[in-house]
């Protein structure tokens, strides 16, 4: 117990300050005008918040406080892959399906199934569900490749994931009003930027393995969250460009090679 | 005017202080078999008690209590049966085991649910005919898991589920998780255990997505009953764990069959995380992913009915209490209870997958063959930064209210 008070002690600067707190409420709303200019809408904003928002509000606001994210200090409780999605996506779904009569289970394979097949990769590349161990690059050739393409299937999954009304099949049609900006919600906002960090959390381990020679520890602690941090969204807004035909081949050639490399993963641990 | 006052009747309590004492002997065993099974020289192995007994005894009484509240008849049946089982459980000799299970089956009066104790009662008496060892303890019972034998048992399980008995389908649930403790299972039987769970839970999980309320408990049970008998197919520790664990929050999603109870959300997300943390653990990925994706549509199922009906406050509010605690006691279950059952039963247990816990700091974590960490849910630490949070908020939103309407007192004399 007391060690439990001990490591909450040691908390308070990742909750209030960095990668929680202060941090997680810019990040957002930079990714939330970044992805708005990209993907040619307005950013609207959800009126004042109020206590009942604060169920949807604080298990990403957790999440995002627990990223194994340097140079905040490492925290002996860390979150895993299943954990930090479950609470990413909790909420939302809770707020978006509660008391609906019928469900769209199709769509809903469509815009999780590529996010679940690339969280599968990720554990069998690292033997492991941890999200600290995903800054870790494995060693075998086979296992590396399937944790990068994973990462990118995990990224380019986010745009059908977030609902950018311009990239969901089937919502614009000629003759639509304006839609309601999904990412407007401070709640929405977290969640975006936590499913963003998780995918940039692989990235930052490959930037830290090729930059091994030239950095020390402490200066790729400080370098390279933001640079990898801003190719990420960059990567994003780019997949946001993409004309719909192509993000959707993008998707699926990803989730081909992942298949394909899972299973020679699994075959290679085998034999 | 007074209201008249109902008394409970002599017949209506009876049956209910059954079940009770059953929980209290399933509670006495638990600690007196924490160490090493409880197997008393003048009994000659007939009477023989471990930590899986404890927990049957246990779950009987839970499972019964439920369907008590649950149904309004047959609540003398439920106890009979539930004590039947109870001391089959307590039994070290196969062929008693095996006659308590038809006869507490036979009190059901349907040709399924016979059927069900009949094949269980089948494997169990291959086990022993095969092996020639009547007390399943003796040192030679193992030679009994045959192909045939934990066929008889899938089946009985199945029939179990098929029949929607809950007490007997604990009972199939013991005599397959007994077999753990003679000897491991060839890997062919892990395989068709694992492929019929992931079915099940998959399939069940398809349907409940957009079940009405009054029958997503019937597929939230067949949910957890898939990831109970994926459990046994992982043949390792987190396996057993997540099996049991799937049986104990069992009663709670019973009880919801009440429209007023609510799901039990919290206890059933862990128990999809222990499913998936279990199969990344066995390096079984493919049937990691597929048991997120059930997990998701089980999910999705919940949250569908997350908001409790209103004017059924304090049983939605004693339901939501529960589940709370059922989620949170989830290190104290796996440290106290799980923890030693995988012990007492790693006979028959790989490697492959460790769930472990510390119970005083919250932490669920699960270890491969090779010690190296996998996953980790640190429940306490998720309750205390979210109750930290939200404190700030609240006080920050306080504050904002108390300078708005301030502000707003100000207005009219400028």
């Amino acid at each position: 117990m007391i060690e439990l008070l001990a490591a909450l002690g040691q908390a308070w600067p990742r909750l209030l300050l960095y990668p929680g707190g202060l941090f997680a409420l810019g990040a957002s709303w930079m990714l939330c005008r970044w992805l708005a200019w990209v993907a040619r809408q307005r950013p609207a904003c959800a009126g004042l918040m109020t206590l009942a928002y604060l169920p949807g509000l604080l298990p990403p606001m957790i999440v995002l406080a627990l990223m194994p994210l340097a140079p905040a200090r490492s925290f002996p409780y860390g979150l895993d892959l299943v954990v930090a999605l479950g609470l990413l996506e909790w909420p939302y779904l809770r707020r978006g399906v509660a008391g609906l009569g019928q469900v769209d289970r199709a769509l809903l394979l469509r815009m999780y199934g590529p996010l679940l097949l690339a969280g599968g990769g990720m554990a069998e590349a690292n033997a492991s569900l941890g999200l600290s161990n995903l800054l870790t690059v494995p060693e075998a050739p086979v296992a590396r490749a399937l944790l990068f393409a994973s990462t990118l299937l995990w990224l380019a999954s986010l745009p059908q994931i977030l609902a950018i009304p311009r990239y969901v099949e089937g919502t614009r049609s000629a003759g639509d009003g304006p839609q309601d900006w999904p990412l407007a919600s401070l709640a929405a906002r977290l969640r975006a930027l936590g499913l963003m960090l998780i995918g940039m959390l692989a990235l930052l381990g490959f930037a830290s393995t090729l930059s091994e020679p030239w950095l020390t520890a402490t200066q790729a602690g400080w370098l390279l969250p933001p640079l990898v941090g801003v190719a990420t969204a960059l990567l994003l807004g780019v997949q946001l460009r993409m004309a719909p035909w192509w993000q959707r081949f993008y998707v699926r050639l990803l989730v081909v090679l992942v298949v394909v490399l899972l299973m020679s993963s699994s075959i290679a641990w085998l034999a | 005017m007074m209201q008249p006052v109902t008394r409970p009747r002599f017949t209506s309590i009876v049956p209910v202080a059954g079940l009770i004492g059953l929980l209290l002997v399933g509670l006495m065993l638990a600690w007196l078999a924490h160490d090493r099974p409880l197997a008393p020289q003048v009994a000659h192995g007939w009477l023989r008690a471990d930590l899986l007994s404890a927990l049957t005894l246990l779950l009987l009484a839970g499972y019964g209590l439920a369907a008590v509240v649950v149904s309004q008849a047959d609540h003398w049946r439920i106890t009979v049966v539930a004590w039947c089982y109870g001391v089959a459980a307590l039994s070290g000799h196969l062929a008693l085991i095996a006659a308590l299970v038809i006869v507490g089956s036979a009190l059901a009066q349907r040709r399924l649910v016979f059927a069900s104790a009949l094949a269980i009662a089948g494997g169990l008496g291959l086990i022993a005919v095969t092996s020639g060892e009547w007390f399943y303890a003796a040192p030679g019972a193992g030679a009994g898991l045959v192909g045939g034998s934990l066929a008889l048992l899938l089946v009985g399980t199945g029939l179990a589920l098929r029949a929607q008995r809950q007490l007997l389908f604990v009972m199939a649930c013991y005599a397959l998780f007994r077999t753990f403790s003679l000897g491991p299972w060839t890997l062919q039987w892990l395989f068709v255990a694992l492929v019929a769970g992931t079915a099940l839970a998959l399939w069940a999980s398809w349907h409940a997505t957009v079940a009405p309320r009054a029958v997503l408990p019937g597929w939230v049970q067949l949910v957890m009953a898939g990831f109970v008998l994926v459990g046994a197919g992982l043949g390792a520790g987190a396996g057993v764990v997540v099996a049991w664990y799937a049986l104990l929050i069992g009663p709670l999603v019973l009880l919801a069959r009440c429209p007023s109870f609510p799901l039990p959300n919290w206890p059933l997300l862990v128990l999809v995380w222990m499913a998936v943390a279990a199969a990344v653990a066995g390096r079984v990925t493919v049937l990691a992913i597929l048991l997120g994706l059930s997990g998701f549509l089980l999910a999705l199922a919940l949250a569908r009915w997350a908001v409790p009906p209103l004017g059924s406050a304090p049983v939605g509010r004693a339901g939501q209490v529960l589940a709370l605690v059922g989620a949170a006691g989830a290190p104290l279950f796996v440290g106290t209870l799980a923890g030693p059952l995988v012990a007492q039963l790693q006979a028959g247990l790989s490697p492959y997958g460790e769930l472990v816990a510390s119970p005083w700091t919250g932490l669920l974590v699960v270890y491969n063959a090779e010690k190296e960490y996998v996953a980790s849910l640190p429940i306490f630490v998720l309750l205390a930064l979210g109750m930290v949070l939200a404190a700030a908020a609240w006080l920050i939103l306080r504050v904002i209210g108390m300078k708005r309407s301030a502000d707003t007192l100000k207005a009219p004399d400028q």
